[in-house]
């Protein structure tokens, strides 16, 4: 298991009269090469848990183990451990800062302490990754569309090496191509490297469409933790959480109500147009 | 460490000073600052005193609150009693302990200034503690209306003044993402020596920068879009008007000014 939170709570302001239980009581498992979704409505605690994962906040009772050791132990070194679970924040376009392309995403490594020609190979890598392309590595990333500024922001995180990968929000704000591309990236890039991605979302399709275990987080809460099809299950309860399933699934549920038999099981486009063609043709 | 910061010291509770008008606690305190350091005679300190010590009464913030601001000025304090004591020579000497002499005219200049400065912040943490930063600004493009003769545009700089209060706190919400962000690049806010650490902060100040440019073209956009051409003929949700407290308010002010310049000019 690769880490582990048990009983994790965290309350914002804590003893003062604006107290907000942000996380409460939340325990998980995580397995390596995992692809898990988090999805829940604004404030639910989705992003104080990702900042939790790699102890850029501290929780305010309960434990974090990565790979079997206790995060919160004194002689425990964060940085490392920020540097194995890679968090990239929402937005994170808006946290470059170095005059070029090459020297923003060889921020981190360099931080690492590694030598100047393993920093520059890592970067380079990463940034061949996330689809830049090397013409660009002397431009500076201000000059940049928003998506390309955003994979260079990413290229930054990736370049770690994390072992972990959490991202919060990585398609907000793009257009459907753009964030098609930027989650298939993220997809291959599992592919090759066998990475654990974590990855916040509002979006019911990508979740269907992408992630393979669901998290389902309700006023700090976990309402639900199981495979992305089982969590769509249940319509009725995410609806009372201000959320929803997908689309296709929802039509799915409406030619049932309508006398077409269907299976209300499958979430993506492609299983749905079959569904319903075996549903005419029975 | 970023939310340690806190802005707009007003402290919410009713009282006669609260509901003064702005303007009249504008130019009170001008007045009153004004006296403070033209009248720097003890008997009129003594006044200045009594006169703080009414209005921090009217006003129901506690003391402690007060005497908490003055820390901020703690070692401007220190050094200007230091100075006094040691280097002003005149009247009597008091110390003669191996190189250190202290005169009785420095003791004195020592405490005069002490007065000085304590009334001084004191009197203007009043101001700010028990109006908003709006009424603030309100206030103060009101006041500075006269200016217009001089070509100083006086709703412009309150515009100014209210966007940057307004933009506190967002900006300082941006830089804890930012920071928050680069340390989960692996950046160092808190370790190193003094230039490490401003060198550490370029990864956020650039970001800030960036991002506070591009909120004031959105802004400016906003305002555009909704028609924002200045102060001319721009009416006010809130005019500000005086009251009957505002006319208690000048008639006290008036006796203490008068009360002032008579003990300084004869006695």
């Amino acid at each position: 298991m690769l880490i582990i939170l048990d009983n994790v709570s965290y309350v914002y302001n804590k003893g003062f009269a604006d107290e907000k239980t942000a996380l409460d009581n939340i325990s998980l498992t995580i397995e390596k090469g995992e692809f898990i979704g988090i999805i829940g409505k604004t404030g639910s605690g989705k992003s104080t848990l990702a900042k939790h994962l790699n102890g850029l906040m501290k929780a305010t009772s309960g434990s974090i183990y990565f790979e079997g050791k206790d995060i919160y132990d004194k002689d425990y070194n964060l940085t490392t451990l920020r540097q194995r679970v890679g968090l990239v924040f929402q937005y994170p376009e808006y946290q470059i800062f170095e005059t070029t392309i090459l020297r923003d995403v060889s921020f981190g490594p360099a931080m690492m302490g590694l030598p100047l020609l393993e920093v520059q190979l890592r970067a380079f890598d990463a940034i061949k990754k996330v689809g830049i392309s090397d013409e660009l590595l002397d431009v500076s990333p201000f000059e940049l569309s928003g998506g390309q500024k955003r994979r260079v922001a990413m290229a930054g995180v990736l370049a770690m090496k994390p072992d972990v990968l959490v991202l919060d929000e990585p398609a907000a704000g793009l257009d459907p191509k753009g964030r098609k591309d930027i989650l298939d990236m993220v997809k291959k890039l599992r592919e090759e490297t066998g990475i654990t991605v974590i990855m916040i979302s509002h979006s019911m399709e990508d979740m269907a469409k992408y992630v393979d275990r669901l998290i389902v987080m309700d006023n700090g809460k976990i309402a639900f933790d199981d495979k992305t099809r089982e969590v769509f299950r249940h319509s009725k309860e995410l609806e009372s959480m201000g959320l929803d399933i997908p689309q296709v699934t929802k039509l799915l549920y409406r030619l049932n109500e309508m006398g077409l038999n269907v299976d209300t099981g499958n979430i993506t486009v492609e299983e749905v147009k079959d569904e319903i063609l075996r549903g005419f043709v029975k | 460490m970023m939310r340690d910061i806190t802005l707009g010291q007003y402290y919410r509770v009713e009282s006669f000073i609260h509901k003064l008008d702005p303007r009249t606690k504008i130019i009170g305190t001008f007045i009153y600052m004004l006296l403070i350091f033209i009248c720097d005679t003890i008997p009129c300190y003594i006044v200045g005193i009594l006169m703080l010590g009414l209005v921090i009464k009217k006003s129901k913030i506690p003391l402690r609150y007060m005497v908490r601001g003055l820390r901020s000025i703690l070692v401007l304090m220190i050094f200007t009693v230091v100075f006094q004591l040691f280097f002003t020579t005149g009247g009597k000497l008091v110390v003669n302990w191996h190189f250190i002499r202290i005169y009785s005219t420095g003791i004195k200049m020592a405490v005069i200034l002490i007065i000085k400065l304590v009334l001084l912040v004191m009197g203007s943490s009043v101001m700010t503690y028990t109006t908003t930063p709006n009424q603030l600004t309100d206030g103060f493009e009101s006041v500075l209306k006269p200016l217009k003769v001089f070509k100083v545009n006086s709703h412009e700089i309150a515009m100014i003044m209210s966007i940057a209060l307004r933009f506190i706190p967002i900006l300082v919400d941006e830089a804890d993402k930012i920071m928050n962000a680069q340390m989960a690049r692996g950046a160092d806010f808190e370790h190193g020596g003094i230039v490490k650490k401003a060198k550490n902060m370029l990864p956020l100040l650039v970001p800030l920068f960036v991002s506070a440019f591009r909120r004031a073209d959105e802004l400016s956009l906003a305002m555009e879009a909704r028609c924002y051409f200045g102060g001319e003929g721009r009416t006010k949700m809130k005019p500000l008007k005086y009251s009957n407290l505002d006319k208690i308010a000048a008639t006290v002010l008036t006796v203490y000014t008068v009360l002032v310049i008579v003990l300084y000019r004869f006695l």
